[in-house]
């Protein structure tokens, strides 16, 4: 075979491809390429994890571990709490003259925790590593757990991603079709942080100690909170008028001294899922895994007569009392309406947040102004090829046929090759192609103009092609290449629509180098087989 | 077809035009920023954004007293579109911490106050607002309240909804939706009764906390910035000389700075897709330098540096025929886009239109002067001595080109 055969054979089997790619076949889609959720509709949610969160909770456990056996190892006095820095534990109220005691005793007690005293204090420092480790799974799990609740919603297509880089902590979701994110948002920050704790009481069975105020309650204790016990919050009863509507914000009714410890949390859950209570309220029931049934056994028998606080999310919302022994069911009451108790269940089975989740950047776009967008968009961007098409026909009369091919297969490759890479098109990516069309035509532009200096210079039909190409090829390499290179760098440090140009300008200029130069090429090299004295340009 | 052209124009004898030029546009644009300013998108600012779409056309001053009364910080309101005022955008400014409820977000709070009365007893009253509810609400009234099977509830709130989206985000009243074929017979009696249409419909809202948008504000102008360093060392290298790239930076600046202007007199909104915008033009615009930057290399590759400057006034008009095609080519498709591109592309396309023009502009008048200005600075600086060594050299060097 000839060389231009193969060269032809070459053009036919990536257009095939590319029509291929780009035959409709699926929904949403332009040409099978994704669309952005600026263009379909949809909301984008940026979220971003509490680490801090997940790091308090661990030297929470630690400070209590470390304070238990202290005292067991007969430091009375000695308080271990969570100091203001993050991952660390200050210890205190240790004698002076039993400090190096008490610190062995805490090295040992915290594995490899960086230790070390001063004065009558003691502190301990969770290793970095370590808390690299917390921080990334508190990352992962609250993706999974993000990703539990909006499937529970029933959004379709629904993507929750992590970021990268210097951003692992923060959440990409985005939701296509979606246009009010305001309940998909509440149910995805709702931390679900459920406990079942124990209220105080005293050995001699005093108890609970309850009042109006925090500092009321610490009063009754005489101005210190023994050990292991916190105050939280109650809230009261609220005034259901509607139960379609969102009831006002519940009032705390006083505060209640309870154990630090809980003695069943939300992963202990197997299921849980609104139902009617007793006074036909709605309420949430909940059931138990094995293991924990049997310890909410043990607990429930022994604590018969006594109130267990139900804490959700650090606030009180019932404190039934314990009536028999319960192993594997229990409601939650607490004013719900239909649908609160509805999204409560359904965060409880789609388990707690390991953290808190703060939304930074929201974004939705209705469907409606999505449409428009691409509709007109689309219209105008249609007229102005029209215009170019009819210009290069005019101008450059049967050349310009030569330039429409060449312009029509770029796009064709520019849309197969997004469809295969899966890549989404974006408004910015919108801008992207408005760049490769412009630099496209003035490649054809170039090498015209170029064939036709050559005609004029007195060259035959077939050297004012070669000379003309030849030419014109060192200014479309440098300004396709400068542009690719600038490309690369935004696709690396720019934001998610900065991207998404970069991402379409670099396939569209790849393309162009293909079809402005090569292809356009082959098309001349075919006309010129047969020898003719002048050329339509 | 053929224009044909004189190729004669001494575009770098015309000096003091190009000195106008320059000073005219660095001062418009300047004057320009400073009296306006540049109107950020709350991405770079932080806040919320809110795009409605009234049945009719609300009063303004109105809307923005009511916002004013809600105690929403930096209320700015906007109509937007061909739609007769129907359009709205709001945009409302951060909050200041602890001062609100934080359980509800700002776009929220600003759909909440601009209910009317009327349309928040009917809410209370339990009634469904067809322009402001999702489908899954829909769907599940009319399951709870008319019992109608959930798969037609599902369908028929599917099609209330696409009927909202062909509307235009807005539907005018509940015929229009009862008479949808896919509503079945109990659910009309529920549009009647327990459902209504509100005043507007939603059709995007933002809302970006401050602690992002900063960032974003960062990383766009890092990402320009460094986009624009690696183009110039890219010419530096392959054009062997420091002033190639040096000349296609100082008339990207320019453009860049000129549109800023332009940008600002207009008062269009600077939001992330105008950051795309401004990189194509600077992609645009160092295309168009470096296809004259490369006629100019070409020529002194034929016939040495001698006369610098009449090499670069002969390389511009050989390549003035396919600065002229393109340019008509890019700027009507560019102007398409503005004039009939929609409210969307407006901001973006505005970029582009007037991107194309002063890039092209810049490349006669910016990147060329600056180039021989330049050469001859250089030149002016060297001991006569090395200058003799260096004529040499490049007379040897010619001499094998032309061999």
């Amino acid at each position: 075979m000839k060389p231009l055969h193969w060269k032809l054979v070459l053009i036919a089997a990536v257009t095939l491809w590319a029509i291929w790619q780009v035959w409709p076949r699926t929904e949403h889609t332009f040409a099978n390429v994704k669309l952005g959720l600026d263009l379909r509709g949809g909301s984008y949610l940026v979220m971003q994890v509490q680490t801090d969160d997940a790091i308090k909770a661990e030297a929470d456990i630690e400070a209590t571990r470390i304070g238990e056996r202290l005292r067991k190892e007969g430091f009375t006095e000695a308080r271990a709490i969570t100091g203001d820095e993050t991952g660390q534990v200050v210890v205190s109220g240790i004698p002076a003259a039993r400090l190096g005691e008490a610190e062995r005793i805490v090295t040992e007690e915290s594995g490899d925790w960086s230790v070390s005293a001063s004065g009558t204090g003691i502190q301990a420092r969770m290793p970095r590593a370590e808390e690299q480790l917390l921080r990334d799974r508190a990352v992962r799990q609250a993706l999974t757990t993000v990703q539990n609740r909006v499937d529970a919603l029933g959004v379709a297509e629904a993507s929750v991603t992590r970021l990268g880089g210097e951003n692992a902590n923060r959440l990409l979701v985005q939701m296509p079709g979606v246009e009010d994110p305001s309940r998909v948002k509440r149910v995805i920050q709702a931390q679900a942080q459920l406990e079942l704790r124990s209220a105080f009481y005293t050995p001699d069975g005093q108890g609970p100690y309850i009042a109006a105020t925090r500092e009321d309650v610490v009063a009754q204790f005489g101005g210190n909170l023994p050990p292991g016990v916190e105050i939280l919050p109650m809230e009261a009863e609220r005034k259901i008028v509607d139960p379609n509507q969102p009831p006002p914000p519940a009032q705390i009714s006083g505060y209640m001294a309870v154990e630090k410890t809980a003695v069943i949390s939300g992963s202990d859950l197997q299921n849980a899922q609104p139902s009617q209570g007793e006074w036909s309220n709605t309420v949430v029931s909940f059931s138990l895994r094995v293991g924990a049934a049997d310890r909410f056994g043990n607990f429930t028998r022994e604590h018969i007569g006594k109130q267990m606080p139900i804490v959700l999310d650090g606030k009180i919302k019932s404190a039934p009392v314990i009536r028999a022994e319960i192993r594997t069911n229990g409601q939650i009451e607490g004013n719900f309406t239909p649908a609160e108790a509805d999204e409560l269940s359904l965060v409880l089975r789609a388990g707690a947040l390991p953290a808190r989740i703060l939304t930074l950047e929201e974004r939705t776009v209705g469907p409606s102004l999505g449409r428009d967008s691409i509709r007109e968009g689309l219209r105008a961007a249609a007229f102005g090829a029209l215009f170019t098409c009819v210009f290069m026909l005019v101008y450059y009369k049967a050349a310009g046929i030569n330039a429409i091919v060449a312009l029509a297969l770029n796009m064709l490759i520019l849309f197969a090759a997004m469809a295969q890479m899966g890549a989404t098109l974006t408004l910015p990516g919108i801008a992207g192609l408005a760049l490769t069309v412009g630099m496209a035509v003035d490649a054809n532009v170039l090498i015209f103009e170029r064939i036709r200096e050559e005609l004029d210079a007195g060259k035959t039909v077939k050297g004012a092609v070669e000379a003309g190409f030849n030419k014109a090829f060192s200014a479309i390499f440098d300004s396709n290449v400068t542009t690719i290179i600038a490309a690369l760098f935004l696709i690396g440090y720019g934001t998610g629509p900065v991207k998404g140009f970069a991402v379409t300008l670099i396939i569209g200029l790849l393309a162009n180098m293909f079809t402005a130069v090569f292809v356009s090429k082959t098309l001349f090299e075919m006309i010129l087989q047969r020898p003719i004295k002048s050329l339509s340009i | 077809m053929r224009i044909k052209f004189p190729r004669k124009y001494d575009f770098m004898g015309q000096r003091a035009f190009i000195a106008a030029f320059v000073a005219g546009g660095l001062l418009f644009a300047i004057v320009a920023v400073a009296v306006f300013g540049v109107q950020q998108g709350v991405e770079f600012t932080g806040g919320a954004e809110v795009a409605l779409r009234y049945i009719d056309a609300p009063d303004i001053a109105t809307i923005r007293q009511t916002l004013d009364a809600a105690n929403l910080p930096g209320v700015t309101v906007t109509t937007f579109g061909d739609t007769g005022g129907r359009e709205l955008a709001i945009r409302v400014g951060l909050q200041k911490e602890g001062s609100q409820p934080k359980d509800k977000d700002l776009a929220t709070q600003v759909v909440e106050a601009l209910r009317p009365a009327d349309v928040q007893q009917k809410i209370d009253a339990g009634m469904v607002n067809l322009n402001t509810t999702d489908q899954v609400t829909i769907a599940d009234r009319l399951v709870a309240d008319a019992g109608v099977a959930r798969a037609e509830a599902e369908a028929a709130a599917d099609a209330i909804l696409a009927l909202r989206r062909e509307s235009g985000g807005v539907l005018v009243g509940l015929d229009q939706a009862r008479a949808l074929p896919a509503v079945p017979e109990a659910a009309k009696g529920w549009l009647a009764q327990r459902a209504f249409v509100g005043p507007f419909g939603l059709r995007g809202q933002e809302v970006i906390e401050a602690s992002i948008s900063q960032e974003m504000r960062n990383r766009a102008i890092i990402a320009s910035v460094g986009a624009l360093v690696l183009m110039m060392i890219y010419l530096w290298i392959r054009f062997s000389g420091i002033k190639w790239g040096l000349g296609a930076m100082v008339a990207l600046a320019f453009d860049v700075v000129v549109t800023l202007g332009l940008f600002a007199l207009f008062k269009e909104e600077f939001t992330l897709p105008v950051v795309a915008a401004f990189l194509t033009l600077i992609g645009y615009s160092v295309n168009d330098k470096i296809v004259v930057f490369d006629r100019i290399r070409e020529l002194i590759r034929n016939r040495g540096t001698a006369g610098f400057a009449s090499t670069v006034n002969e390389a511009l008009n050989e390549v003035l025929p396919r600065t002229l095609i393109t340019g008509i080519c890019t700027i009507v498709t560019a102007a398409s886009l503005f004039f009939f591109g929609g409210i969307v592309l407006h901001g973006f396309s505005f970029v582009l239109l007037w991107g194309i023009i002063i890039g092209t502009l810049s490349s006669l008048y910016v990147a060329c002067p600056f180039v021989v200005w330049w050469t001859k600075w250089r030149a002016s600086r060297q001991p006569a001595d090395a200058k003799a060594t260096r004529a040499a050299k490049a007379a040897k060097a010619t001499g094998r080109a032309r061999a």
